[in-house]
């Protein structure tokens, strides 16, 4: 629980402790509220919705895909970039970042189930406003800290892997969205 | 009861104290003491960074609300529309 807190609150200590635990735990929880509690949240809100269990085993794989691919984008850019940390170690701490994604992806189930509510709604749309753009915020700044931290770069070797893995978080979450993973396993 | 403000003053209180530590103690405390002071920012952007990066979910809500009232006040229900249209499935 405490190294939860610290992936939460301190993310720099998080990472300096590399706790792969902490982070498969969290893209665990990530991918499962994705793939499992949004279609039983969609089917006890309208039963209408069936529950497809080979299309949730499916979504999943592709969820445990996308983590493994994305740490491959880190590992490949950043040591175009002059990093020397290994594919593995990535592995270990990407997951470490997955706070907001997992928030996301709570977030996201509710407003997909529960649209009509929200919609033209000033003050839901102002508290749906405040959590997506401030994921977005969040994740971003989590994601510089991992360049600097895990990647160990810095500067303009930073900022141009931070453009290059960017146009490649693009794109995943664009294949992500088009399998069903509404909330991108990034 | 004189209030201690500054948390560097009761370290080299206990530091001076002769019967609480011995050297060896006292050496190591010292060291961890300079240490640590060494990592704490003091210009203007280094403070705006620690703030950033220690709970960075606190600089990233604070700002996504600023920017909500902000462009609703502005734009009103459209605004929200379009980023729940785009954010929300």
């Amino acid at each position: 629980m405490r190294s939860f807190l610290q992936a939460l609150n301190k993310p720099i200590d998080a990472l300096g402790a590399r706790n792969k635990w902490v982070a498969w735990g969290l893209v665990a929880i990530t991918i499962i509220t994705n793939t499992v509690f949004e279609p039983f949240l969609g089917f006890f809100a309208d039963t209408r919705n069936k529950i497809d269990i080979p299309h949730m085993l499916l979504i999943t794989v592709l969820g445990i895909a996308t983590y493994l691919i994305i740490c491959a984008v880190f590992w490949l850019v950043c040591k175009y970039f002059g990093s020397k940390t290994s594919y593995m170690l990535y592995i270990q701490t990407w997951g470490i970042t997955y706070f907001p994604t997992l928030l996301c992806s709570i977030v996201v189930a509710f407003t997909e189930v529960y649209f009509y509510i929200f919609w033209n709604s000033v003050i839901w749309g102002m508290v749906f406003n405040i959590l997506f753009v401030g994921i977005l915020l969040w994740k971003t700044v989590l994601y510089v800290i991992y360049l600097r931290k895990i990647a160990g770069l810095t500067k303009g070797k930073m900022i141009g892997a931070f453009v290059v893995i960017g146009l490649f978080i693009i794109l995943l979450a664009m294949a992500n969205g088009f399998v069903g993973l509404k909330t991108p396993i990034l | 009861m004189k209030k201690q403000n500054d948390p560097f003053e009761g370290v080299f209180d206990t530091l001076q104290d002769k019967s609480l530590l011995t050297n060896k103690q006292k050496e190591k405390m010292l060291n961890y003491v300079l240490m640590e002071s060494q990592l704490q920012e003091t210009t203007f952007w280094g403070k705006v960074g620690r703030w950033i990066t220690v709970y960075p979910w606190r600089f990233a809500f604070s700002t996504a609300a600023a920017q909500a009232i902000a462009f609703t006040l502005i734009f009103g229900t459209g605004y929200t529309n379009l980023l729940l249209s785009f954010f929300g499935g």
